[in-house]
């Protein structure tokens, strides 16, 4: 049985940063950039599974879509205990949006049959969300968003999940599988990775898959099978602050007219 | 590889691992060997290289002035803000970008000279005044010539000014609001006789200000230690001398914050202990409990006290006798249980049964004791808890053997203190110098560089 763990490496910015001359990104010599966190607890809840049921032959298979600098991520995972990882990458991913992702991402599911995939619920940088929720769309899969409690046993037909609604509210409900899992935060404390395993994650294999190997056409990824396309980044102009001075009257009604030539 | 013997070995092999972490430390004997160029080669390597160097709070002074030489104005802002940049480097920054925030930068720099701060003074930027009238460095002159500017926005800055003079101060105080002349009322370099006129003011602001002054003679001191407004009482009491105070008796204040200030006292009268050992106020209490003159009878009463907090005071006090150290270790509270555990004074019969306890503070001060036992500290060194191994790598005792296991922690912070350890030696610790995280290298680094 295998459970499938797309993971993403995410840019965090430095305090000062500057953009990309196209405008449509910072540029990464400002970022730093490391595994996505929330796909840490989807890990860590993929490797618990396998190792509370250890003799159910479980395997965890760690994915990026990324070029080879997605490598670390992909070591780090294997590191904290998955069995395989698979970089998928072609040039024309270099404009993909979350869908075009996703397209990526159903087609090693199509290959590798995981009874579950389990997907952070968002990535720390673009925070869309919506990756997870595009795959199983596109698998035609059962899914369930933003989980934050999982329990699952290899061979069952369904798995049982907790998530959390307004109000401190528990939905407690029970899903087939196969499914696509989103995974929220705190659902786990995700392990640090030992030293030996770090050196034994380095000296692995890293799968590496080109489009055309798992059978994407052309259109279909990059900007070409995106639904959306960033137009610009930008920082906003801050609003501008004046402090009123004056007797109540006249701040009143410096207030007021303010609040005309704001309106037009 | 084995551990290399002379800093030229240790640059060699930098070298031949391209890595910059390593030798970042060791960059200022680097400069003085033939290996400078290939040095610089391995930090300049990249763009993203280099801004995260001259962001890093320990960077070295003298990588920074390396990486400035690079004109980038993204470099100079970060290094600018950098607390390791020195006056030379920030000087250079200033000579060659008119960026606002990285002059602001140098305006509010620790290393900021005198000289540059001069210059900056005369900014048409409100901002940048204002961190020259705060920064330490800048001189009495520059702050003369900000008050001339008659911004009143600094004049609260410049009158609390360290350089700031004592005709300077007189006039700010003529011609300044009550803020501003309070404000120069604490500062040490006040005239007398302002201090004299003024510390029987109506204002309670202005009299804690005199309160607050280091300069304030001991006679107006005791005089507002009488006053009726409990904030001046506390400032006025916890600016005398320690043992002067004279005639304070064996009154407890009626304000709670006063008797705190009078429970650390070291010349705190026995009958004013009596009555603090009984405070309603716990804060009281435990200021009391960790007072080195309390008196062995009132700790042994303080031991029954209710309150958590004046429980743990006692276990921290340095002067608690060893039979109630024996108490504390039994309390049933574990954080109070672990204010004794890494005492080097606690009896050897208490260690030994703090040992067993299951507790994570009690564990991690037992694994600080320096009279722990080695093979307990091996045993805790394996603990699953990251805070206990780590409190076995604060323990300036523990052994060769465990700490070089403990190098290879699976916490990369435990692995960067541990081979930071005096008692390694670099033949313990160099095989570190390959480990991923770059924390642990930069430490190997540094502890190769002072060894060698």
């Amino acid at each position: 049985m295998k459970i499938l763990v797309p993971i993403k490496r995410v840019a965090s910015l430095d305090d000062e940063f500057e953009l990309r001359p196209d405008g449509r990104d910072v540029d990464p010599d400002f970022c730093e950039f490391d595994l996505n966190e929330f796909d840490e607890y989807s890990l860590e809840a993929a490797v618990q599974i396998k190792e509370r049921f250890a003799d159910a032959g479980v395997e965890v298979v760690a994915l990026t879509v990324d070029t080879e600098e997605g490598d670390d991520v992909l070591r780090k995972a294997l590191a904290k205990g998955a069995d395989r990882a698979v970089r998928v990458w072609d040039d024309a991913l270099a404009d993909a949006d979350q869908v075009a992702i996703a397209r990526v991402i159903a087609k090693v599911a199509e290959q590798e049959q995981p009874e579950l995939i389990l997907c952070g619920a968002q990535s720390a940088d673009h925070g869309h969300a919506q990756t997870g929720i595009a795959l199983a769309g596109i698998l035609r899969r059962n899914h369930a968003a933003v989980v934050s409690g999982l329990e699952y046993e290899p061979g069952a037909k369904a798995a049982v999940i907790d998530r959390e609604l307004e109000g401190g509210l528990i939905e407690k409900l029970q899903i087939e599988t196969p499914a696509v899992l989103t995974i929220q935060l705190g659902i786990n404390k995700p392990r640090y990775a030992s030293l030996r395993s770090i050196k034994q994650a380095n000296a692995k294999t890293i799968e590496v898959l080109e489009a055309s190997e798992i059978g994407l056409q052309p259109e279909l990824i990059g900007q070409g099978g995106s639904l959306s396309r960033v137009r610009r980044m930008f920082i906003p102009e801050r609003g501008r602050s004046v402090m009123i001075e004056g007797t109540p009257a006249e701040q009143a009604s410096r207030l007021l007219e303010i609040i005309r030539e704001v309106q037009g | 590889m084995s551990a290399p013997r002379s800093i030229d070995d240790f640059l060699d092999e930098c070298i031949r691992r391209a890595d910059a972490y390593l030798v970042l430390p060791a960059y200022d004997r680097a400069i003085e060997s033939k290996r400078r160029n290939e040095i610089d080669a391995i930090l300049l390597k990249s763009s993203r290289l280099r801004l995260v160097l001259s962001n890093l709070p320990f960077t070295p002074s003298s990588v920074l002035a390396r990486l400035v030489a690079e004109p980038s104005e993204a470099i100079f802002l970060r290094v600018a803000r950098n607390p390791n940049a020195d006056a030379a480097t920030l000087d250079y920054i200033y000579a060659r970008t008119q960026m606002v925030e990285a002059r602001r930068a140098i305006a509010n720099h620790r290393n900021a000279t005198p000289d540059t701060l001069d210059r900056l003074a005369a900014s048409e930027d409100g901002e940048i005044r204002a961190l020259v009238a705060s920064n330490r460095n800048t001189a009495s002159e520059t702050l003369r010539a900000l008050f001339a500017r008659e911004d009143s926005g600094l004049w609260a800055a410049i009158a609390r000014h360290v350089h700031a003079d004592a005709n300077l101060l007189r006039v700010i105080f003529e011609r300044s609001s009550r803020r501003e002349r309070a404000e120069v009322l604490g500062n040490s370099n006040c005239p007398p006789d302002l201090l004299q006129n003024n510390y029987k003011s109506d204002d309670p602001l202005v009299r804690r200000k005199c309160a607050s002054n280091e300069a304030l003679p001991t006679a107006l001191r005791l005089a507002l230690v009488e006053d009726s407004d409990a904030s001046v009482r506390a400032e006025a009491l916890g600016g005398l001398p320690d043992p002067a105070n004279e005639g304070e008796g064996s009154r407890a204040d009626g304000s709670k914050y006063v008797r705190r200030v009078q429970a650390r006292r070291s010349d705190v009268s026995d009958e004013l202990i009596q009555r603090l050992s009984r405070d309603p106020d716990a804060w009281v209490r435990r200021w009391l409990a960790r007072n080195s003159m309390t008196p062995d009878g009132v700790l042994h009463q303080l031991l029954l006290d209710d309150d958590e907090g004046v429980r743990r005071a006692l276990g921290r006090n340095r002067k608690t006798p060893p039979d109630l150290l024996t108490r504390i270790a039994i309390d049933a509270v574990a954080w109070v249980r672990a204010s004794v555990a890494d005492r080097k004074d606690l009896p050897k019969s208490s260690l030994r049964l703090l040992e067993k306890d299951c507790s994570p503070d009690v564990l991690s001060g037992v694994a600080r004791n320096p009279t722990s036992r080695p093979s307990l500290l091996s045993a805790l060194a394996r603990s699953d808890d990251a805070a206990i191994r780590r409190a076995v790598i604060l323990n300036k005792a523990a052994p060769r053997r465990v700490l070089r296991n403990l190098c290879e922690d699976d916490y990369p912070l435990n692995r960067a203190m541990a081979v930071s350890h005096e008692n390694l030696r670099i033949e313990d610790f160099w095989a570190s110098a390959a480990d991923p995280e770059p924390q642990v290298r930069f430490a190997v680094g540094k502890r190769a560089a002072a060894c060698l």
